[in-house]
């Protein structure tokens, strides 16, 4: 499959360009071609009527053409002037800080940034960070702006100071294509829209007086669910096994109390920087919440760490697979009975039954079916899929009562999905499961109560079958 | 996961190779060095070089370093000299000094795995204060010990075998079990290669750095105790040069088993004394071995570099399609 | 339009003097105690004073360029040893060769410089860790020292005329030369840091090489120079202390621990835990007053060791713990 498919995208001077579409669209990929991360297989890219050709990071800067990610590449212990004038201090080895600073602060001034450059990077918040690199982007005549995702990290009072000055560029004539998936913003500051879908361009909009939600919800969605996933759950939920009340993470997340049960998927959506990756760190006690509780079994509990979570009968699939999931240069063996080695030694001294841990693993390999030679490769080796799988086994080794699965399918190919999928239905017989994900259909196809986080905040909490795709989605993207 | 796997047959091969032809060289310009006596005087020089290399093994195993183990090892000598002449029974002072060593080891890992200090800095900050400590009893001079009481430790016995060969033994045995053969070691080398991973699948992340850093203490100390003992005096300088030829062996083992291990480290101390001593045997003077230690160290690290290329690349690219695979989904 | 980004000044500045200056308190606190607590005029004299700030722009010499190599976010352990192969290089030439005694110093500079240009090849294109490279290259300094002076030292006989010597060892009026030549260098060397492009890259690569490269900065070429630059004043300084007398082979393993604590105790100076040039000038004058000091108390030598590596760990953790606090608005720690 293609990532991009005959993307068609036109963006006029002056005109703020917002790219939509679900994870996986296609949208990053655009924006890595178009600085040069990624080089294109096909296709001509012209700036002002001339074709250009953007192969290195280089490239796209001579084209006057910058990128401001959302975890911007800044030396923190730098001033913001010192940050914008890196690589460029001045033409002769001496440098002059008063005019690195005066040049700073016209240049902020002639575009109406109100930000303080003297102020050390490190001390900065997130939005001046990315205001300083928007500084150097335009020190360096940069016409074109490419802004990822910038406002996932931020506060609403950070997000009107960035747009402000986004408007202020417009009035410049500087162009911004402006990647996110949140509606609300498009209607504030965009003057067009492209929707993205499956790695091609669905519709271009102008945006006008207003966008309607449920329209563009469509737009990016598509097609209806196909019968991707294994059958819903038919029997009748059990008590609550985990619960938490009041749960709160400083500056991430506040007041999520949920509930999970046998017999039932209890699915969170919310975006990528809405909160979901950290509720499941909190839950399994690699974080420690700023408040409220975790109840299991009906029983308070404070986790002190996931050792101590293992223990408690609670696993985390870990969202970021590669650097949370997997120990990349150890084999498929001992990566999938780690967390609980105990069933493979003796007991004395902790030593290893090889015979044992050997015959464990390679029933976790055929149960999941995992496609390695044999399980004494190295998981670093294996295709995407077959290393989730790993991080599954992994955990089914530890018999837990509560699985959550964070960002389950990232990455894996259509088949390792689906069993993934069924792995999770038949885990929530046996123990509670909770999906969390940015993935809105794997969360409609999979979970049978569907809450939603936007922002930190609880949006929404009920059964799946009694919401549509659409509204989950609008409570999602749309103002906290 | 053996130690032995077929992918490091090559860089085993090779390592047997320039091993017999090293020895074959020394006993080459001088007939003596493959006779069993000779053999025996250098198996035990290899003994400190390889008990102090043990700890070191598992602090690089879990991805840290350690630039003060040597003169922990001086305070421990030192302190434990200290003690024999204040006629505290050899075991006695051995344990007490021993002890002494697990409470730097102790700081050392508490300081870089739970406070997450660098490494570096914090384990020059533990040396200085060792090594100003190592002062404390004596005011830097050598301290004498009763040969007779401590000799034991050099000249004795024990079944049979001498015993700084019987205690090399014992403790290569027990903690390459350890190290290969329990679950700790399998924590030891996740906790290495991917510290958040292995803490999200349980396993004690912080423990594991400490227990390392304290083996690396007490061995190196019990290293410097057997040093003192050859010596019959309690030196604070005893153990000043065993920062190079650790390191060395330490590196040459990971250089030929592709990652540290306890084998390889053996190995290793055992090519570095056994160069440092045909040196010797051929009449060069002493510190010429240095010189030769040091290079064998680049070339250890550029093999172990070129070897591991391979592997990394392969890596790599496996991670590029995935990543790939994601963005199509 | 206000929007709330402009900090509130008054409050950082003095957060900001507390932190970034507060070494210079202890020297302070250090000083006040050694003068009430000995007779007057044997520590707080001029001649003892200037004794303490000729010592520490001794030993600073030696590890000014190591400080950028540690600003940089390498090691290197190698500097040491290198002075020591410098100093009996140089004897040897002088003594055995025959070489006029200034000449062989250069040589003997300029030979101690190759093995920072080694180090930094071994490191930016073979891509070692600098850690475990600049061990084994100190390793083959020493021996090499060794060899040419013969496994002991060599002693030198001095031209007390020649140029080298008078800037080692003479004084202008009651003021050592090569206090002035130490003051003028680290002076030249902030200059450099805090005024070229050359400085203003070292800390760039060291705090996010990413960055770094990201804004088109040369990293090999500024790695490669900074090792050459530790390298020659590590040479430089082991001439300066073959001019004292005698060349020892030995020095390498006295200096390694006391000039790492140096540069490290001085990176709580000024720059918030980034080593830096006047940093490590202020930490080698603290800690030759705390051995001038200590010795005039008449405590034991050891002394000296423990409060310095007291000094360090709290230094670190310290600046550790600063530097966490400035990140962790960012990242969720493990």
């Amino acid at each position: 499959m293609q990532a991009l498919d005959n993307v068609e995208l036109m963006v006029k001077e002056g005109e703020v360009h917002a790219l939509l579409g679900m994870n996986g669209a296609g949208k990053s990929t655009l924006v890595k071609i178009l600085s040069g991360v990624y080089t294109k297989d096909s296709g001509r890219i012209f700036i002002d009527g001339k074709e250009v050709f953007i192969n290195h990071a280089q490239d796209a800067m001579d084209c006057g053409v910058a990128t401001v990610y959302q975890h911007p590449q800044l030396v923190y212990t730098f001033t913001g002037y010192e940050n914008i004038s890196l690589g460029e201090e001045s033409r002769s080895f001496v440098i002059n800080r008063d005019i690195m600073r005066k040049t700073a602060q016209e240049l902020a001034k002639e575009y109406r940034i109100n930000i303080d450059v003297t102020k050390m990077v490190g001390d900065m918040r997130p939005v001046e960070r990315e205001l300083i690199c928007i500084l150097n982007a335009l020190s360096k005549k940069s016409k074109i702006l490419i802004l990822d995702e910038p406002t996932s990290i931020l506060t609403e009072k950070e997000i009107e100071i960035l747009f402000d000055v986004i408007r202020e560029l417009k009035t410049k004539g500087v162009s911004i294509i402006f990647v996110t998936h949140r509606l609300d913003e498009v209607n504030q500051i965009c003057d067009k829209i492209t929707v993205f879908r499956d790695g091609k361009n669905i519709q271009s909009l102008e945006v006008g007086k207003g966008l309607d939600s449920s329209y563009i919800a469509e737009l990016m969605l598509g097609r209806k669910l196909e019968k991707f996933y294994p059958p819903k759950s038919t029997d009748q939920p059990s008590e609550v096994v985990l619960a938490t009340h009041g749960l709160s993470l400083e500056r991430r997340f506040v007041d999520i109390s949920l509930s999970a049960r046998k017999n039932e998927i209890l699915g969170v959506f919310g975006l990528v920087g809405s909160g979901i990756d950290e509720l499941s760190k909190v839950l399994f006690g690699a974080v420690k919440p700023s408040e409220g509780t975790i109840i299991l079994n009906g029983e308070g509990k404070k986790f002190r760490s996931p050792n101590d979570a293992i223990k408690n009968g609670i696993f985390l699939v870990p969202g970021d697979r590669q650097t949370e999931g997997y120990v990349g240069d150890q084999s498929v063996e001992n990566n999938i009975t780690m967390a609980k080695m105990n069933k493979v030694t003796y007991k004395i001294f902790g030593l290893i039954n090889a015979g044992a841990k050997k015959k464990d693993a390679l029933k976790m390999v055929e149960d999941l079916s995992i496609a390695t030679p044999t399980v004494k490769k190295v998981v670093a080796e294996l295709s995407g899929g077959n290393q989730q799988k790993v991080v599954v086994a992994k955990g089914l080794y530890t018999d837990a009562n509560v699985y959550v699965f964070c960002e389950p399918t990232v990455g894996v190919d259509v088949g390792a999905k689906y069993s993934i999928y069924e792995i999770m239905r038949q885990l929530s017989k046996t123990s509670a499961v909770i999906l969390i994900s940015s993935d809105i259909e794997e969360i409609y196809g999979m979970a049978d109560r569907v809450m939603v986080i936007n922002q930190g905040k609880m949006k929404v909490e009920t059964k799946t079958n009694e919401i549509t795709m659409n509204t989950i989605l609008v409570h999602a993207v749309s103002n906290a | 996961m053996s130690v032995t796997k077929n992918e490091n047959f090559i860089s085993i091969i090779g390592f047997i190779i320039i091993f017999t032809a090293v020895i074959g060289f020394f006993t080459f310009m001088n007939p003596n060095f493959l006779t069993a006596k000779y053999f025996l005087t250098m198996f035990k020089n290899v003994t400190i070089i390889a008990i102090a290399s043990i700890g070191l093994t598992f602090v690089i195993a879990v991805n840290h370093t350690d630039l003060s183990f040597y003169l922990t090892a001086g305070f421990s000598a030192m302190f434990m000299s200290w003690l024999i002449s204040k006629n505290f029974s050899v075991p006695a002072a051995v344990i007490t000094a021993l002890i002494g060593s697990v409470v730097f080891g102790f700081t050392t890992g508490f300081a870089i795995g739970v406070a997450r200090l660098p490494d570096i800095i914090s384990t020059i900050a533990i040396g200085v204060i060792a090594y100003g400590c190592s002062y404390l009893f004596s005011n830097g001079q050598k301290i004498y010990v009763n040969k007779s009481n401590i000799s034991f430790l050099n000249d004795g016995n024990i079944l049979g075998i001498p015993t700084p060969i019987f205690f090399l033994l014992l403790f290569y045995i027990i903690f390459f079990i350890l190290m290969e053969k329990t679950k700790y070691g399998t924590y030891i080398f996740a906790a290495g290669s991917n510290r958040i991973a292995a803490r999200l699948s349980g396993i004690n992340t912080n423990a594991v750095i400490i227990f390392s850093y304290i083996l690396c203490t007490v061995f190196s100390s019990f290293a410097g105790m057997i040093s003192t003992a050859s010596r019959g005096n309690g030196d604070v300088a005893t153990t000043a040069n065993f920062l190079m030829p650790c390191f060395t062996a330490v590196f040459i083992g990971s250089a030929v088993f592709k990652r540290p291990n306890l084998l390889g480290t053996f190995l290793g101390a055992f090519f570095v004394r056994m160069m440092i001593d045909g040196v010797l045997l051929l009449g060069i003077p002493y510190y010429v071995g240095d010189l030769v230690t040091s290079i064998l160290l680049i070339i250890s690290l550029l093999i172990s570099k070129l070897n591991t290329f391979g592997s990394f690349k392969r890596i790599r690219l496996v991670a590029a399609v995935n990543t790939k695979g994601g963005v199509a989904k | 339009m206000n929007n709330g980004l402009q900090g509130n000044k008054g409050n950082d500045i003095i957060k900001k003097i507390l932190t970034n200056y507060m070494l210079l308190f202890i020297i302070a606190g250090i000083f006040i105690v050694f003068t009430i607590r000995l007779p007057s005029g044997s520590f707080a004299s001029v001649s003892n004073i200037l004794k303490i700030f000729q010592v520490g722009s001794v030993y600073s010499i030696v590890i000014l360029g190591v400080t950028w190599v540690i600003s940089m976010n390498e090691i290197d352990t190698s500097f040491g040893d290198v002075a020591a192969f410098s100093s009996v290089f140089s004897a040897v030439l002088i003594m055995q060769v025959g070489l006029p005694p200034n000449l062989a110093i250069v040589i003997a500079i300029l030979t101690g410089s190759l093995f920072g240009i080694i180090n930094g090849i071994l490191v930016t294109k073979a891509k070692l860790n600098s850690l475990i490279v600049t061990i084994a290259i100190s390793g083959i300094a020493k021996a090499i020292a060794y060899i040419l002076g013969k496994g002991s030292s060599v002693s030198v006989k001095q031209d007390r005329t020649q140029f080298f010597y008078q800037l080692c060892q003479g004084a202008t009026g009651i003021i050592p030369n090569i206090l002035i030549f130490g003051v003028i260098l680290v002076v030249v060397m902030i200059l450099i840091q805090e005024k070229t492009k050359f400085g203003q890259y070292i800390y760039a690569i060291g705090d996010n090489q990413e960055a770094a490269n990201v804004a088109g900065i040369n990293i090999t070429k500024i790695k490669l120079i900074v090792f050459f630059i530790s390298s020659f004043f590590a040479a430089f300084g082991g001439t300066m202390m073959m001019l004292r007398g005698a060349a020892m082979p030995t020095i390498g393993s006295n200096l390694f621990l006391e000039s790492f604590t140096k540069i490290f105790i001085g990176a709580t100076l000024y720059k918030l835990g980034k080593t830096n040039i006047l940093g490590t000038f202020v930490g080698a004058v603290l800690m030759a007053m705390l051995v001038n000091g200590l010795a005039k108390v008449g405590a034991p030598s050891y002394m000296q060791q423990i409060i310095t590596g007291i000094l360090l760990i709290f230094g670190v953790a310290i600046t550790s713990v600063l530097q966490r606090r400035r990140q962790r608005a960012l990242t969720l720690e493990e």
